[in-house]
Formats: C-alpha cells, structure tokens, sequence
C-alpha cells in the first residue's frame, strides 16, 4: 500500500511537470501565419476553423495522449484530459465536422509530417529549424 | 348437373390463370419482396459490422482518419438515415451492490437526428446495431437506413407482375379462345349433328376443321351417318321383305286357325262318332219299348173292346189298367230317347264362349254315361264297373257347358278306351280276375273344386307322360284318334284358370285331375 502511494504521487508529479512543459506551435511553411491569438489557435485545434486565410486546409498534427506532449497539449488547449480529447475528436470526426487529427508517438514523426503537408500545424516541445516547418508565435510569444 | 364442355374449357383455363395470377400477383412479389428486404437487411448488418469494426479498429490505434474511412463507408449511402454511436458505460448502483449498464447515444451523424437508444426497425427504417470495444469507449454503432429502395424495388416487382399477369390473362383468353374454337364449337357442331341424326335426318355431315382427334372424329360420325343411311335403306328394303313375309306368315296363320278350327271340329265329330253308335243304341232302345208296349197296347186295346161288347166291365177296366201302364213305360222311354237326343244336340252344337251356372255332378254323370254307351256300342261285353262320389255341395259353377262337356267326355272316352284295352289283354290270360273299374269324384276345396276321373287300366308310360297334352300326340292305332283331345282339354282348362294334370302308375291305372276355380 505505501508503495502504491509512492507510485501515485510519483505519477501525478510527472503529470503535474509534464502539463508545465512549454509547448511550440509549428506550421507547414505554406498556408499558416506567422503567429496568431491563443483563441485563434483554440479555435483552430478543436475544429471550428478549418482553413488558413490563403484558402489551404488545415491539418492538425497532435502527439498522443500517452505523451508528455500529449498531455500538455491537452491541457493547455483544450483543458481536458487524453481520453476527453480523443472523445471530442471522435465526436467531430463522427459527426463529419471536422477533419480528424492526426496523432503521432514522436515529435520527430510529427514534424515530419508537417513539413510534408501544406497547410498543417502541430504543437511540440521543442522546435529545431528545418526548411519546411516554421514556428508560428502565440500571443507574441514562441513558447506557450 | 350438366355443365357445357365449353363451360368446363373456360374454367380450366381461367383457373390456370388465375393460379399464375395468384402466383405472379402474390406469391411472387411477396417472395422477391421477402428475399430483397432479408438481403437487404443482412447488408446494412454487414455494413454496421463492418463501421464498427472500423471504428473499434482506428480507437486502438488513436487512429481518427480510420474512424472517419470507416463513416465515409456508410456516408456516402443515399439510404442512410442515420448512424450513431452508442456508449456502454458500466457503473455501480448506489448501493454498490451490481453493476448498471447504461447506454447512452454518443453522436449521431447527421447530428439534426436525435434517435433513441432502443429505436428498432420500422416500416421504412431497418436499425442494426454492432458492437465494438475500444479503451476509450465501449458500445454499439447504430446503423439506420431508409427502406425507400426496398420499398420502391418491390413496387417495381408489382409493376412487373401486374404485366405478366395481364399477359398470362390475356394468353389464358387466348388459348381458351383457340381451344373453344378447336374442340368446343366442333363438338357442340358434333352434338347438334348427333342430336338431328338421332331424330332421323340423316343428311348430317360436319366440317373437319383439325388434324386430330377431333378432326378424326368428326371424320368418324360422317362415316357412320353414311352407314346409318345404308344401314337404314338396307332396313328398309329388309322391312319391306319382312313385310311380305309378315303377310305370308300371316295368311299361312289364318290357314292354320283354319285349319285348326277344322280338326278341333274334326275331333268334336270323331268324338261324336264313336258315340253314334252307343247314341242309336240308347235310342234304339227305349224305341224298342215304344213299339213293343204300343204293339201289346193296340193287342190289349182290341181284347177290352171285346171284353166291352160281351160286358165284362171288369175284365175291360183290368185291360185299360194293363194300358195305362204300358203307356207310363213308353212314356219313360220316350223322355230317356229325348235326354239322349238333347244331350247330343248340346255336344254337337258350337261353342259360344259364354260361361253360365251348370251343375257340374249332373254333368260329369250325363257325359260318363254318354261315353259309356259309346264304348259299349263298340264292344257288347264290355262291362265297366262306374263308381261316382259326387261333393254335393258344390252346386252350380260358371262354365262353358259344351266346353267342359268336351273335356269330361275326352277323358271319360280315353279311361274307357283304357280298360278295354286292358280288359283284352286279360281276356287272353287265364284266371284273369281283371275287373274294369272308372271312378268318378268332386270335392270342393276353399274357392275351387275338383274333378278326379280314374281307371284302373294300363296307365301312362313315364316316357310319354310329358307329351299327352301336346297336339296331335296319341297312343291310339291310326284312326282312332286325332291326338287333339288331352291338347284341346288342357287349353279349356286354362281358358277356366283352372289346372289339368296327371297321376298314372305304369299298369295299375291313371288319375285325371281337373281343378276350377269357384
């Protein structure tokens, strides 16, 4: 029992760190701006807008759940958690509102994925610079 | 009851058609109908299998893309009315005490529909449902598609078999029309034609309008009308040669009655005949008396003359008394000559046919008697012994007198005839005691009476027995008699509707019995 409870504060701990993680929101070069509003990024990771303003669609690109990222992402985006997340996707793709995300296990899969296809847009914790990939600012800021 | 071939032709087809209505009507459309919407109903659960495969698939893999390629499977189907999917959460009741299953719709797409849970599958909605399981979620697609197409496809099978049907109608009108034409009207023609031949025209002969059995037997009837009307001319000219010889036989049967009333005539006089003699005995005899008693008469009328004129008054009266007496004795043999005389006039005279009373005793004794003295006159020693038990009580009953007189004297004759015979063949053996003997009886018996006239002669051989009563059969050497008497006796008889017949014993004696009814 102690050691179930040692296990468990362990956990919520590395929950708890992993949701304070900072997060970078990066874009295919083509069809993202260079940075956007909070809401406006909101708006664009729960399916409300699915089109940048050049006419592109937009492609949502998300680590799992499982992941640290995942579980930042879901936090800080869409305040819920994994599970929460994945029935919202399920219930827009279900109902055809919405295109679904795509989920990645690494961030390496998914920045590979971004570059490749015009008009996506994927949050991750670290950003390294490649041709195709550019980092739109939140609010001003690059990190979230 | 009758019912026309015709009749029976349109009811066998109509029921044909009517069978292949039922079937291309109903029975048809219903069984497509059935098996659309059973294979109809088997893809959509195909279908809501296949979704929730999918969707059970891309949830493990927190694949959405996949969600959604399994959606866009059924999306794109025009009939679909709608596909939720149902969440199976399991929690405690309150007091934790069993699990509650409770299941709730998740989404639906389009999300403008709000179906139940428990909707099920209606007239024009078929519901399946398909489970899945999935770490996020557990519970069933709800797959709804519309029955429109179904219902559409089956008015479509109806359109389809309301067309055969009227082309099987109006095929059944078709045929029921060819086979009227080819075997009914042929018939009916056929039976018409029938019908006129049978009331004698036989100028009948009908059209073969086919090359079958009906043709065949229309080709039948005008050959036996052909042969009716040979047949019939035939007939005629064998009529008309029967005819001839109808009126042949006729003539050759009015010479026969003729000739019958000749012999019956021929018989009477043979008969007559052989009481002559024994007639002109009888009457020969009291002529005797006469003449003896008027010869001694006129003697002693002579002697009291005498005995008057001497006056011997006394002797004279004695004398007249002698007279008288002789007188009375002629007298008696006159009335014996005139029975006798009377009794031949009878026999003698034809018969009218008409029945009357007779005292039937008085007339069996008077014809015993005639026949005996027939016999006797033929033969001096014959001496017939006649015993008589008359049934008093009998009285008179109607008969043809002369008739029946015939026949008493027929067998009387035959039974004298008889002793004779066997009083001659006694008289050749010595010692022969044969003492001829004819007894004579009636009886009255309820409504009838009985005549018995037996002798103790040579009797019936058994050989001949059956054939006394038939014409012209006789025992007697030729001459002596006709073989009509035993015929002519049995047909008064029966002319009486009374009976005749005999009991014999080969060389003891015949028994004659004659019944008449009362």
């Amino acid at each position: 029992m102690k050691h179930l409870i040692i296990i468990g504060l362990i956990f919520l701990h590395l929950v708890a760190r992993a949701q304070n993680e900072p997060l970078v929101v990066i874009t295919n070069k083509k069809g993202a701006p260079e940075e956007m509003k909070m809401t406006e990024l909101r708006s664009i990771m729960k399916g409300e807008r699915q089109r940048w303003k050049d006419g592109n669609k937009i492609k949502i690109a998300l680590m799992k759940p499982s992941t640290q990222t995942g579980i930042s992402t879901c936090k800080k985006i869409y305040d819920k958690d994994g599970d929460e997340v994945k029935k919202f996707w399920l219930g827009l793709v279900f109902q055809g509102k919405a295109d679904a995300p795509v989920f990645f296990n690494s961030e390496a899969e998914l920045k590979t994925f971004v570059s490749e296809n015009e008009g996506a847009i994927g949050i991750v914790e670290i950003f390294v610079n490649t041709p195709d990939i550019k980092m739109v600012s939140i609010d001003g800021k690059r990190e979230f | 009851m009758f019912i026309p071939l015709k009749t029976k032709i349109w009811m066998t087809v109509f029921s044909i058609v009517l069978m292949f209505t039922f079937f291309t009507l109903y029975y048809f459309p219903k069984q497509q109908g059935d098996f659309l919407l059973k294979s109809y109903n088997a893809e959509i659960q195909n279908l809501a299998y296949t979704v929730a495969l999918g969707v059970q698939i891309a949830l493990k893999e927190d694949d959405f893309e996949g969600v959604q390629s399994a959606l866009n499977y059924v999306k794109g189907n025009a009939a679909l009315k709608f596909i939720s999917l149902v969440q199976t959460d399991t929690s405690w009741n309150m007091q934790r005490t069993k699990f509650i299953i409770k299941e709730t719709v998740f989404k639906t797409y389009p999300d403008s529909i709000h179906p139940s849970v428990s909707i099920v599958s209606s007239d024009s909605l078929i519901v399946k449902k398909a489970p899945f399981h999935s770490p996020l979620m557990s519970g069933n697609v709800l797959l709804a598609f519309t029955s429109n197409e179904i219902n559409e496809s089956k008015k479509n099978i109806r359109a389809i078999s309301l067309w055969v049907s009227s082309g099987i109608f109006l095929i059944g009108i078709l045929i029921g029309l060819w086979l009227s034409r080819n075997i009914s009207v042929p018939v009916i023609k056929l039976r018409n034609a029938v019908r006129r031949v049978g009331e004698g025209d036989l100028t009948q002969a009908i059209e073969t309008y086919s090359n079958d059995e009906v043709g065949e037997l229309s080709k039948a009837f005008n050959q036996m009308v052909k042969d009716i009307l040979k047949m019939r001319e035939e007939l005629k000219s064998s009529n008309e040669n029967l005819s001839v010889t109808n009126q042949a036989l006729n003539n050759t049967l009015n010479d026969l009655r003729a000739t019958q009333a000749q012999l019956i005539q021929s018989e009477k006089m043979a008969s007559l005949g052989e009481l002559t003699a024994g007639i002109a005995h009888e009457i020969q005899n009291p002529l005797n008396f006469v003449n003896n008693f008027s010869e001694v008469n006129i003697e002693l009328i002579d002697e009291m003359k005498h005995e008057l004129a001497t006056g011997n008054e006394k002797q004279a009266i004695s004398l007249a008394d002698d007279i008288k007496e002789n007188e009375q004795k002629i007298l008696h043999h006159g009335k014996r000559a005139d029975v006798i005389v009377k009794g031949m006039l009878q026999h003698s005279r034809t018969s009218t046919g008409k029945k009357e009373p007779a005292d039937i005793n008085t007339l069996i004794d008077a014809y015993m008697h005639l026949a005996y003295h027939g016999i006797r006159a033929k033969d001096k020693t014959s001496n017939v012994i006649l015993q008589t038990d008359f049934d008093t009580s009998i009285g008179k009953i109607d008969v043809v007198t002369q008739d029946i007189g015939r026949v008493l004297l027929n067998l009387f004759n035959n039974a004298f005839y008889a002793v004779s015979e066997k009083q001659k063949d006694a008289s050749n053996i010595t010692g022969n005691s044969y003492e001829p003997k004819i007894y004579t009886s009636t009886r009255k018996i309820k409504d009838k009476i009985e005549i018995h006239i037996k002798d103790n002669g040579n009797g019936i051989p058994r050989k001949i027995l059956a054939k006394i009563f038939q014409p012209f059969f006789t025992t007697k050497p030729s001459g002596q008699g006709t073989g009509l008497g035993l015929s002519l006796s049995y047909d008064i008889i029966k002319a009486h509707s009374g009976e005749i017949k005999v009991e014999t014993k080969e060389g003891e004696g015949s028994e004659f019995i004659i019944q008449l009814p009362v």
